[in-house]
C-alpha cells in the first residue's frame, strides 16, 4: 500500500504533458549551457578561435606581405642610418632590427607560442591525470612515492634548470615542450590526486565495489568522469602559463631554436629597441597578452560554469534586467 | 546455486574448521521465531585499525578496536537490527560482512560457505547475493552517470542481461520502489533525497540478492521521508523474500523494522534478542540507559518513567576499558566488572546478554559470576558453554 502511495505521489512530478521521454541534463551538459551565458567568456573564446586561425594563416600573410618570416630586407627595412622601418605599406606593422618582417615574425612566432602552450598542456594533464589517480586511488606506498616526487618536482628552480637543459640538449620546440610539461603536471597531479582522495571516501565507489567492479573499472567509469570539471579548469589555466612560460624561456634564450620565431624571442630582440623602435615591442607584447588573457578569463569562466552556485548568480542577474 | 543450498543446511560442516563457531549455531538455535536456517553466521569477527606515526617510515603505536569479537547470526527472512552509538562499531561490522573491508580476524559464513578470506575475484559472483544500501543518498550515487547507468551497472558488473532487455529491467525496478520509469535518463542531481535512496534501493535490488546490509538506510531522510522507506524496505521483504541486516542508531526506527535486534557498545555485543523481548525487558544496563532516552510522546506515562542518564563520554576505542567495557557508566558497576569480561549469554530463551548483573532476568548474579569465573575467556566461548550449562 505505501508502494501505490509512493507512485502517486512521485509518478506525476517525471511524466511531462507531452508524454516524451524525459532526457536528463548531464552535469556536463549544464556546465556547457552556463559557459554559454557568460559573454566575457564567449568574447574571450572568440579571441581565442581568431588567435589559432591567425597561426594557421601563416603562410598567407607571408604570401600577401610578400615577405619570408626568416629573410631579411635590409633595403626596404631599414633606413639609411640602419634604424628599422616602422609601419608602412611594405611593412604592415614594421621591421625589425635586422629588416626583418615584424608581421610574418608574429604570426609564426603565434605558431610557436600556441603550438607549444597547448601541447604542453594536453601532456601535462595527461601525466598529470595519471600520476593523481595512481597516487590517490591506490594509496599506500605508491602515494607515498609519487606524491613525494611532485613535492620535489614543484621545488625546483625551474628557470634554472630549463637554462641548463637548453644548454645541455639544445634548445627546441619538443624540448621546450617536454620542459614545460615536466614541470606543469606536477601542478595538475596534486590537483587530481586531491580529488581522488575525497572522491575515494564517495559511497558510490563503495556500490560499485560492492556490485563487483575492479579497481580498474572503478578509476575509469567512476573516478574519471568526477574529474572532468576540475581538471578542464585547471587545464584552462595552464595553458596561458605555458605560454609565458615559453615565452620566458625564448626570451632567456633557453627555450626556441633562435631562428624559429616566437614572441618571447621577439621581445628579447626587442629590449634594446624600445626606444626607437615602439612597434618592434609592442606586436609579439600586445599579442602576448591578448591571448594570456582571453585564456585567463576563460579559464575563469569555466571554473564558474562548473560551480553550480554561480547558476544562482547569473539567474539573478537577468530577472533583475 | 544448488550446492551453496546444501551446505547451507548442514552448518556442522563448516563449523569444524573453528572451535568458537558454535557460539553463533547455538544463538540461532535457541531463537523464538525459529523457522529458517542460517543465512549470514559471524563469528569472534573483528577489525583493529592501526595507528601509525611517521611520515615516511610509519610505525605502529596502537589501534583503534572498533570491532572487537562481534558474534550473531541472521536467519533467511528475519531482519536483524543491529543499534548502537556512534562509534560503537556498527557500520564497520556492515562493511565487513559485506567484505568491502578485510577484517582483523573471526569468520564470516554466508549460506555455509566461509567468505572470509576469499579475495575480491572470488567475491564477485557472491555478490549478486549480497548487497548493500547506502547511509548518505547524496554520496552513494555518481553524479555524472544517469539512473539508467546507475542500475545498470548492477547487470553489467555481472555480465547478467536480464531476458526483457536491461533497460526493461531498470523500469521495472524504478517502478518497484516507487519511481517512475521516465526516470531512466535523469541525472541523481534531479531528485530529492528520498529518492535518490529509492534509486539506491533499486540498484540493491537488481540483483535479487539473498541477503541485504542496509548501513542506516533512513538516517539521512526527512522523518516524513523515513517512514516511506522504511515501509518500502518492509513491503520487499515480504515480496521477495529478503534477509536484512539494518545498521542504525534510531531505536524507533530498529523497533520498527526488527525481528531480533543486537545492541553493540565499543566494539562489542552487549545484548541481543528479539525485538519485543528486548525493548520489554532489557537486561544489559546500557540498553536500558538507551532505551531510556527514546522520547515518549504521552506525557501520562513519560512521568513514571525513570531517566537514565549515562555519566561522561564513551571511551577511546584506542584504549578501551579492561574486562566489562561499559564499567566505566555503569551504576551497576562492581569490581569484578572491571577484572572479569562477562560472556554474552542466554539469559532467557533467545534472549543473550553481557552482563555480570542483568536486569529483567531470574538467573541468580551469583550464578553468572560463579560461571564467568570458570570460563573467563573470550566472549564467543563463554556465550556456547553457557547455555549448555543450563540445560
Amino acid at each position: 500500500m505505501s508502494l501505490t502511495e509512493a507512485q502517486a505521489e512521485v509518478v506525476p512530478a517525471g511524466v511531462e504533458p507531452s508524454g516524451r521521454q524525459i532526457q536528463g541534463r548531464s552535469p556536463w551538459r549544464l556546465a556547457f549551457a552556463r559557459l554559454r551565458r557568460d559573454r566575457l567568456a564567449m568574447v574571450s573564446l572568440t579571441v581565442i578561435v581568431l588567435m589559432v586561425l591567425f597561426a594557421l594563416s601563416a603562410p598567407l600573410w607571408a604570401h600577401w606581405t610578400g615577405h619570408s618570416f626568416h629573410k631579411t630586407y635590409p633595403k626596404t627595412g631599414l633606413d639609411e642610418s640602419g634604424q628599422p622601418a616602422g609601419p608602412n605599406g611594405e611593412f604592415w606593422l614594421g621591421a625589425d632590427s635586422i629588416g626583418r618582417d615584424v608581421l610574418v615574425r608574429a604570426v609564426y612566432g603565434a605558431r610557436v607560442s600556441l603550438m607549444v602552450g597547448l601541447a604542453a598542456t594536453a601532456l601535462a594533464t595527461v601525466f598529470g591525470v595519471v600520476t593523481g589517480v595512481l597516487s590517490g586511488f591506490l594509496g599506500g606506498w605508491v602515494d607515498t612515492v609519487l606524491a613525494r616526487f611532485m613535492d620535489i618536482v614543484l621545488s625546483f628552480p625551474y628557470v634554472l634548470i630549463a637554462i641548463v637543459i637548453a644548454t645541455t640538449f639544445g634548445a627546441s620546440v619538443p624540448m621546450t615542450i617536454i620542459v614545460i610539461a615536466f614541470f606543469s603536471f606536477a601542478a595538475m597531479a596534486r590537483v587530481v590526486r586531491g580529488q581522488v582522495l575525497s572522491l575515494r571516501e564517495k559511497e558510490f565507489i563503495e556500490a560499485a565495489r560492492s556490485l563487483g567492479a575492479g579497481s580498474l573499472r572503478i578509476m575509469a567509469v567512476d573516478v574519471l568522469p568526477n574529474l572532468v570539471a576540475p581538471v578542464t579548469v585547471l587545464a584552462s589555466l595552464l595553458v596561458p602559463q605555458a605560454i609565458v612560460f615559453e615565452s620566458t624561456l625564448s626570451f632567456l634564450g633557453a627555450g626556441v631554436d633562435p631562428s624559429t620565431p616566437s614572441w618571447g624571442s621577439m621581445l628579447s630582440e626587442a629590449q634594446d629597441y624600445y626606444r626607437t623602435a615602439w612597434w618592434f615591442l609592442f606586436v609579439p607584447a600586445g599579442l602576448l597578452l591578448v591571448t594570456t588573457f582571453a585564456f585567463n578569463i576563460l579559464g575563469d569562466g569555466v571554473r564558474d560554469a562548473f560551480d553550480p552556485r554561480t547558476e544562482r548568480l547569473i539567474h539573478k542577474g537577468r530577472r533583475h534586467k | 546455486m544448488s550446492t551453496s543450498q546444501d551446505r547451507a543446511d548442514t552448518p556442522e560442516d563448516t563449523a569444524a574448521g573453528t572451535g568458537g563457531d558454535t557460539a553463533a549455531a547455538t544463538a540461532t538455535a535457541a531463537g523464538p521465531a525459529g523457522a529458517g536456517e542460517p543465512l549470514l553466521e559471524v563469528d569472534n569477527l573483528g577489525k583493529h585499525f592501526p595507528v601509525t606515526q611517521g611520515i615516511v617510515f610509519k610505525r605502529q603505536i596502537g589501534a583503534v578496536k572498533a570491532v572487537d569479537g562481534v558474534s550473531f547470526s541472521v536467519r533467511k527472512g528475519e531482519t536483524l537490527g543491529l543499534v548502537g552509538e556512534s562509534g560503537c562499531g556498527k557500520t564497520t561490522t556492515g562493511r565487513m560482512i559485506m567484505r568491502l573491508l578485510d577484517s582483523s580476524f573471526g569468520k564470516i559464513t554466508f549460506e555455509g560457505r566461509d567468505i572470509t578470506g576469499l579475495s575480491q575475484g572470488q567475491m564477485r559472483p557472491l555478490r549478486r547475493d549480497l548487497q548493500m544500501i547506502f547511509q548518505d543518498p547524496y554520496s552513494s550515487l555518481n553524479p555524472r552517470q544517469t539512473v539508467g547507468a546507475i542500475i545498470g551497472a548492477a547487470f553489467k558488473l555481472q555480465g547478467e542481461t536480464p531476458q526483457q532487455g536491461t533497460r526493461a529491467a531498470v523500469q521495472e525496478l524504478l517502478q518497484l520502489v516507487g519511481l517512475s520509469p521516465e526516470h531512466y535518463n535523469r541525472y541523481p542531481h534531479e531528485f530529492s533525497g528520498g529518492q535518490r535512496q529509492r534509486i539506491g534501493i533499486a540498484r540493491t535490488l537488481a540483483l535479487k540478492p539473498k541477503l541485504i546490509v542496509a548501513d542506516e538506510p533512513v538516517s539521512a531522510l526527512d522523518v516524513s521521508v523515513q517512514a516511506q522507506v522504511v515501509n518500502l524496505l518492509e513491503d520487499l521483504q515480504d515480496e521477495l523474500g529478503l534477509t536484512y541486516v539494518v545498521i542504525a542508531h534510531d531505536l524507533s526506527v530498529v523497533r520498527h523494522i526488527s525481528d531480533r535486534v543486537a545492541v553493540m557498545y565499543l566494539g562489542k555485543i552487549v545484548e541481543v534478542g528479539d525485538r519485543n523481548d528486548l525493548y520489554a525487558k532489557p537486561m544489559h544496563p546500557y540498553t536500558n540507559a538507551l532505551l531510556s532516552a527514546v522520547p515518549i510522546p504521552d506525557p501520562a506515562q513519560r512521568a513514571g518513567r525513570e531517566r537514565i542518564r549515562l555519566q561522561g563520554d564513551v571511551p577511546s576505542p584506542l584504549d578501551p576499558p579492561p574486562a566489562c567495557r561499559f564499567h566505566t557508566r555503569c551504576w551497576k558497576a562492581q569490581d569484578i566488572c572491571k577484572q572479569v569480561e562477562p560472556p554474552l549469554v542466554e539469559l532467557s530463551p533467545g534472549h543473550q546478554a553481557a552482563c555480570h548483573f542483568p536486569e529483567n532476568t531470574t538467573v541468580s548474579q551469583t550464578d553468572l559470576v560463579a560461571k564467568a569465573a570458570v570460563s573467563p575467556g573470550a566472549s564467543a566461548d563463554g556465550a556456547a558453554d553457557a547455555p549448555q550449562a543450563q540445560e
